[in-house]
Formats: C-alpha cells, sequence, structure tokens
C-alpha cells in the first residue's frame, strides 16, 4: 500500500515509519517546518532524511508549507490511504493562542482532505484525541456519547476536524477513521507531555508541579499500541466516525509519578498548585468499538511501557541526557 | 443596548439592523461587502438603516482581530450579533479553505477581539445544514449534527463546537441560532425563493436539480430577525442553541407551483440531477425555541412569497426590465 504519513518528524511519526516500512508499504512522510522547530523534531527529520537515502525506492519526505500547493505535491506519490497525525497538541497552550491551532489543526485539514480527494485518494485515518469529549461526557467514555463542547481549543479544533472528515465521507463516499488517541506515551515522547516533564524534573533535581491533587486520571497507551491500532486502522473500506484507542485502564497522576521514580531510581520533588482550567479531571475510554472493529489489542502494559520510556530517558538519544 | 452586527449589510443582516434600530438600540454595522454576490446589492440593504442616527456602517473584516478589537472598544459594545458568514452549500465544496477562513478562522480571530474587550454577550447564526442527511426529521438541536453534507455546513457545526468551548472555558454567553432556508425581499441570488421568481419573471428557464422531491423549510426573514430578536433581548440562558424554522416544508415542485401562483405566470422548467452537497429535506422541531424564546413564525409561504414577488418586481423595474 502508499501511504502518505502527516506530521511524519513527530512523536507518534517516527514510530510509525519505520513499521510501516517494515511492513512492507511504500511510505511518504509529509513535514512542515513551521511546527518543527524543537531539537527533537530536527534530529528525528535528519533521522527521517537517513531513511530517504536507505531505501529510496520505499520512503520519500515530502516538504510543504503552502496549503495550495499541496494538491500537486501529493499528486506524485498518489497515496491510497493517509495517516494523517499532523497539527499541535498542547492543551495550555491552545487556551492562549486558539488561532494558532485554528490554523494547524483544522485549517490544514480542510486543505489536506480536500487535496486528497483531489489526487483520488481514498481513505484517511484521522489521529484524533481523547480531548474531544465534553466535561460532561459520561466515563467510561463511549465514542457517540460526546457531552458538551470540548474543554479547550485544542479539543475544539480535533472534533471540527472529524466533523469535516465525516462530511468527506457523506460527500464524496472518501473512507475516513476517526481514531481519538488517548495520552500516548514512549520513547521520543514530546516534551510538554506530562510523563516526559515528571522525568525531567527528577533528571535535573527540579521541583514538579502537579496541578490539582493528582488524582486526575488518564489513559496512558504505549506508543506500539498505538501504532498498532493506525496501522489496523489503514485496512479494509470500512468507515468509522469515531473510535477511541487507549490502553483501557486509568492511572493517576500520583501512579504514574511513582512508575516513572521507581523506572528511574530516583525520587520526584512535587509541589502542588491550582488545577488549570480546561484540562479533565478524569479521561478514561471503552475501547471495545476499537479492539472489535479494527480487531486490534492493547498490548504493553504500564510498568513495562514506563520502563522502555525509561532506558530512552536515559540513552544517549534523550534530551533529558547531560 | 450597542450592538454589533457583523455582516450587516447581508440579506438578514439588513433586516436585523432596521429591527434593532426600530427597538431603539444603537447598531454597528460590520461588513467587508465581499464579491460572493453584488456589492451594490448590500449597499442598497442599507438604503433605511443608513436614515438613522442610531447607525453606523463599519467596512471591514471581522477576522480582523486587532481592527475588532479596537471598534469593540471605541463603540462601547456590549452584544455582537454574528451574521457574517461566506454562505453556499455548493461553492463550499470547490473551495473549503475559503470557508474554513471567513467561518471558522475570522470567527475564533473576533472571540479573542471580544475576549480581550470585555464583551461577553453573542448571539450567533449557525445553520440547518449542520444536520446534513443522516439526522432524523423533524431535525432537533440534541442530534450529534457530526456529519453535515457539505464543506459549508461542516464550517458552521465547527463554529457551533468553538462557541460551547469559550462558554464553558471564557464564560461567553453565547446563542446560536440555525436558521431553516430563509427567504424575503433582499434574498442572496445563490438561494431557490428570490432568482427563481426573476426567472418566472422574465419567462427566463429554471434549473431544478433532481426530482423535485426535496423539500425545504422556507423561514420568513421577518420570523428570523423575531427569533434572533428574542435571543437579543431576553438572553433565555447562558448557553443554548436553537433551531429557527417555518414548521412548514414544501417539496422543490410544489414551491414552484406556488411560485406560478404568486407572479401569475408559468415557469419554465429544465430538470437535472441533484447537486452533491444538497439534502434531501430541511425540516425543523422548533419546540425549543418556542419555549425559551417564545418564537412562533407568523408569515405563511403565500404571504411571503407575495412580498419577494413584490420585492423582485421592485429590482426588475430599478433594472428597468418592466414586467
Amino acid at each position: 500500500m502508499k501511504i502518505l504519513v502527516t506530521g511524519a518528524a513527530g512523536f507518534i511519526g517516527s514510530h510509525l515509519i519505520p513499521t510501516l516500512l517494515q511492513h512492507g508499504h511504500t511510505v511518504a512522510g509529509l513535514v512542515r517546518f513551521s511546527t518543527t522547530a524543537s531539537d527533537s523534531s530536527k534530529r528525528r527529520v535528519a533521522r527521517l532524511e537517513a531513511l530517504t537515502a536507505q531505501q529510496r525506492d520505499k520512503f520519500q519526505l515530502l516538504r510543504g508549507e503552502n496549503l495550495k500547493g499541496l494538491p500537486d505535491l501529493l499528486k506524485k506519490f498518489a497515496p491510497d490511504v493517509c495517516i494523517h497525525l499532523a497539527g499541535r497538541s498542547w492543551v495550555r497552550e491552545s487556551v492562549g493562542w486558539p488561532e494558532v491551532y485554528i490554523d494547524a489543526n483544522y485549517r490544514f485539514t480542510t486543505g489536506l482532505v480536500q487535496s486528497l480527494h483531489l489526487v483520488g485518494c481514498k481513505r484517511i485515518v484521522f489521529g484524533s484525541t481523547v480531548m474531544v469529549y465534553g466535561k460532561d461526557a459520561p466515563l467510561p467514555y463511549m465514542e457517540d456519547q460526546l457531552g458538551s463542547s470540548p474543554a479547550s481549543p485544542y479539543g475544539a479544533s480535533k472534533l471540527a476536524c472529524e466533523v469535516l472528515l465525516n462530511t468527506f465521507h457523506a460527500l464524496h463516499k472518501m473512507e475516513v477513521v476517526n481514531l481519538r488517541l488517548f495520552s500516548v506515551y514512549g520513547p521520543e515522547l514530546r516534551q510538554d507531555l506530562v510523563p516526559f516533564l515528571i522525568a525531567a524534573a527528577i533528571l535535573r533535581n527540579k521541583p514538579f508541579t502537579v496541578f490539582g491533587d493528582g488524582s486526575s486520571m488518564r489513559d496512558y497507551i504505549e506508543v506500539r499500541d498505538a501504532v498498532a491500532a493506525i496501522e489496523a486502522a489503514c485496512v479494509g473500506h470500512e468507515t468509522y466516525e469515531a473510535l477511541n484507542v487507549g490502553s483501557g485502564f486509568g492511572t493517576s497522576l500520583l501512579e504514574l509519578v511513582q512508575l516513572i521514580e521507581k523506572s528511574l531510581g530516583k525520587k520526584a520533588e512535587l509541589v502542588y498548585k491550582p488545577a488549570v482550567p480546561g484540562e479533565l479531571a478524569v479521561a478514561i475510554p471503552d475501547i471495545s468499538l476499537a479492539m472489535e472493529n479494527l480487531k486490534w489489542e492493547p498490548k504493553v502494559s504500564i510498568e513495562e511501557g514506563i520502563e522502555r520510556m525509561a532506558a530512552w530517558f536515559k540513552s544517549s538519544e534523550s534530551p533529558l541526557r547531560g | 443596548m450597542n450592538i454589533l452586527i457583523t455582516g450587516g449589510a447581508g440579506f438578514i443582516g439588513s433586516h436585523a439592523s432596521e429591527h434593532f434600530l426600530a427597538q431603539g438600540h444603537r447598531v454597528i454595522a460590520l461588513d467587508n461587502f465581499d464579491p460572493y454576490y453584488s456589492p451594490d446589492q448590500k449597499r442598497r440593504n442599507l438604503n433605511v438603516a443608513l436614515q438613522n442616527s442610531n447607525f453606523r456602517l463599519v467596512e471591514g473584516d471581522y477576522g480582523d482581530r486587532i481592527f475588532v478589537s479596537k471598534l469593540l472598544q471605541s463603540e462601547k459594545i456590549e452584544l455582537v450579533l454574528h451574521l457574517a458568514a461566506q454562505a453556499g452549500v455548493r461553492q463550499s465544496l470547490v473551495d473549503p479553505l475559503k470557508y474554513e477562513k471567513v467561518n471558522v478562522g475570522s470567527l475564533i480571530s473576533m472571540l479573542e477581539a471580544m475576549r480581550e474587550s470585555g464583551i461577553t454577550r453573542i448571539v450567533a447564526a449557525s445553520s440547518s445544514s449542520v444536520y446534513g442527511n443522516t439526522t432524523p426529521a423533524p431535525f432537533k438541536e440534541d442530534a450529534p449534527c457530526l456529519k453535515p453534507l457539505s464543506p459549508y455546513g461542516a464550517t458552521k457545526r465547527a463554529s457551533e463546537i468553538f462557541l460551547g468551548t469559550y462558554n464553558g472555558l471564557h464564560g461567553l454567553k453565547a446563542i446560536i441560532v440555525r436558521p431553516f432556508t430563509v427567504y424575503g425581499p433582499r434574498q442572496r441570488p445563490d438561494m431557490a425563493i428570490a432568482p427563481f421568481t426573476r426567472k418566472i419573471l422574465l419567462g427566463e428557464t429554471i434549473t431544478l436539480y433532481g426530482d423535485g422531491s426535496s423539500a425545504r423549510d422556507y423561514t420568513y426573514v421577518s420570523d428570523i430577525v423575531d427569533g434572533l430578536s428574542a435571543a437579543v433581548n431576553s438572553s433565555p440562558a447562558d448557553y443554548g442553541i436553537y433551531n429557527l424554522g417555518g414548521e412548514a416544508p414544501i417539496t422543490l415542485n410544489d414551491l414552484i407551483k406556488a411560485l406560478e401562483k404568486a407572479t401569475g405566470k408559468t415557469a419554465n422548467l429544465q430538470r437535472t440531477s441533484l447537486q452533491p452537497g444538497d439534502v434531501e429535506r430541511t425540516c425543523a422541531d422548533i419546540s425549543r425555541a418556542r419555549k425559551d424564546l417564545n418564537f412562533s413564525p407568523k408569515v405563511r409561504l403565500a404571504e411571503g412569497l407575495e412580498k419577494t414577488v413584490a420585492w423582485v418586481r421592485e429590482e426588475l423595474r430599478r433594472e428597468g426590465k418592466a414586467v
């Protein structure tokens, strides 16, 4: 299969692309430079460039910035499937900069899906988020029970993307799978994500700030499990307006801190501050719909996943080293 | 009250401007006179409003955050009536990015301008097109509306989602209305009734899409303005979505018959296939608006068509096409 991956230089993209290549797919990775400024993303782009040199016939890197030029950029590769992971995804940042989120998430998705339609791509797998659920959505989250509007502009931008993609299904028969990813973690984790912040505080001997009382609960899914779900969603012709992709288990913030402390062999110093508006207290999914339809199941326990991530934190690849 | 009306020179906006002026409010109409349809028509729409000293027309882009922020503060705006939009279902299939920009991106910029100016009330027009083809009729506001049939409908749904988020996050008081196929004098030329009337009067051929069984819940513009007026003046809640419909959906074939009756002429019809993006039917359940906004459509189709036909005749006379 010819697969286009947006957000190729991102956290999940960097795990997904080698897996897809390993499984015999031909892959094009799309990178946008305005959103890939950090050292780790530069490093990942360099790694992708090396990959193009090694597997010239199987992998290429596409560099796009201008949305209007996107159909031309994609025409030659003519993907069978697009895995759309590009976007900004930091809840707190989105509260202060909603316009940036509209641009990076909603506007980019609009240009992308229209381009895919124009170049005849039949299927799109979209990396949506747990943050589309409203504060009053019943727990565990069921795909058809969204509750009120998302609590953050980030969540709103992702739900708006889901709606747009569903529209392209209704209108053009494009096959759409909206995957609502829960808290994905693992090596190459983004530096604004909680497990990274905890590990960074511990390794740098700095205090870690807990917003709220530490009981806030998330479903942490190891990146290999997320990648497996994404890959499974590329197969077939069914459309799924929404599928929850999580581990199926909740972990509180304090439990997560303890797991990371244990795997790094060092205690964290905790400072407590009031909860941040716009952030959910508990975000736990029912994942049975994804398991049944994608014939997929999460395999990595949180203990094993945290150990593997901790090994990366301590490795020469880690931005926390030294 | 000082009210900013975005899209104030448009079809609904100009009627709303006159209505709120008549109630004694001060109205600032903001319009960019986008050339999607004749800017001259929009200027003529304001002939009545411009005679009122409580009215001010400001030309500009409602998505220009700094400009809007200054305007909100200098005019001491208390409420924004948001009617500006890139309309047109079919064109949205061709250029979805334009619809994203005008209907969503610009709205977020304006919401940020309102936030930094301390303005906490908005009444915003969405659209019946958010219901798509999969919502069971009559359409109720609580339907998920996650699968509109056009990028236009998708952008209007996106704007609702963001208004909901701003309500929860920043306490913005947002009333969203979903007007159903609005018609009447000053109607946009890309819609059905006014252009059909024009063609019938001129003896031109009308192109009908589909077999004529598609149905619309036509709503006369003064009824929509009444609904907006209730939302502005009574502020029923901090947040809510309301259908505003005419409660009498009719098929395209029956609409043509009604127009033939209203004009006293026979329509020349040419039929072609249904256009992508066009839904099969719209049909509002208005019980929520009836309860909270005391909304009740008053203008029956025959009467509304009569008024619309009279306006089209007037337009044709002005253009020197006596009929």
